[in-house]
């Protein structure tokens, strides 16, 4: 008796996943120094950003052209970014009317941004 | 070092008071408009321009029945923040400038006049295209959070300077007394 050892081909799939969360005000004095370590670890080969913005108080036009750069740099690389809501109400309002909310794909949390990928 | 305030800088007159020629004003609203008129003058840097849009902020935190009190705050402090850092980045592009605002709190009816006055370079708001609101779009946002979030928004330059003025309409709640 003959026995016939079926073949199992296993896979697994690892997607890189680099969640990005400032802790503090996102205006012209701290862009800059935000873009650099986004660049950072875009140039370590990470192409999925999840920028959690949840305790992000205060957003300027210098933060979103930030935060649009990264987008931007992660879908040449073939990735995406994905956003968390705010919890402030103000800041909300702002990504709604720049309509930055249809730009980017908004996540309630960073869970629900990171199965989303 | 101490700071040396930098006075070889020019900085232009406050214009006249828009009522001053045809409307003689009562004691009340002479000390109401000496009361609720703040002038400041900062140097012309990013680490100072929150200064400015703070004490905007200072000047409505007194309005007990303001509405959407932490929306309007919010707001005029993004605006004032702006118009702020595109005068450093542009007006002045990085030089030594300095900027001045006046604050004018009106009461009839209820609104805050904001001017922002300096001396660097001009600028032409009609070469600023209004961005592509839903696309892929990193710059053009400043002026329009400005003109979205204030109720008016003017622009003027002469020889002697340039003047935003913003002008936002306070809200009240329904509820009585401030």
């Amino acid at each position: 008796m003959s026995s016939e050892i079926n073949q199992i081909s296993i896979k697994e799939d690892v997607k890189r996943i680099v969640t990005i969360a400032p802790q503090g005000r996102l205006d012209t004095v701290r862009a800059l120094d935000f873009k650099k370590q986004l660049q950072s670890v875009i140039d370590s080969g990470v192409k999925n950003i999840v920028l959690d913005l949840s305790q992000t108080p205060f957003l300027d036009s210098a933060g979103m052209a930030a935060l649009v750069s990264a987008l931007k740099q992660c879908r040449e690389r073939g990735g995406d970014a994905r956003m968390v809501w705010p919890e402030a109400e103000p800041v909300r309002r702002i990504l709604a009317l720049t309509k930055f909310d249809r730009v980017f794909q908004m996540k309630a949390s960073v869970e629900e941004a990171l199965a989303s990928f | 070092m101490p700071y040396q305030p930098d006075l070889s800088v020019s900085v232009p007159e406050l214009p006249p008071h828009p009522r001053s020629e045809e409307h003689v004003m009562t004691a009340a609203e002479s000390s109401f408009n000496l009361a609720n008129t703040i002038i400041m003058d900062i140097p012309a840097g990013l680490a100072h321009v929150h200064i400015l849009s703070r004490c905007a902020c200072a000047l409505l935190e007194n309005i007990n029945n303001l509405e959407e009190r932490e929306i309007n705050l919010y707001n005029l402090e993004l605006a004032i923040q702006e118009i702020s850092v595109n005068i450093v980045k542009h007006a002045y592009a990085q030089t030594d400038g300095r900027i001045r605002m006046c604050l004018t709190l009106e009461q009839q009816p209820l609104r805050l006049i904001i001017t922002l006055y300096d001396t660097g370079k001009s600028f032409d708001p009609t070469q600023i295209a209004q961005p592509k609101l839903g696309e892929l779009q990193e710059h053009g946002f400043g002026l329009f959070l400005v003109q979205q979030l204030m109720d008016e928004v003017e622009y003027n330059h002469s020889p002697t300077g340039n003047t935003w003025k913003l002008i936002k309409n306070i809200p009240l709640t329904l509820a009585s007394g401030r």
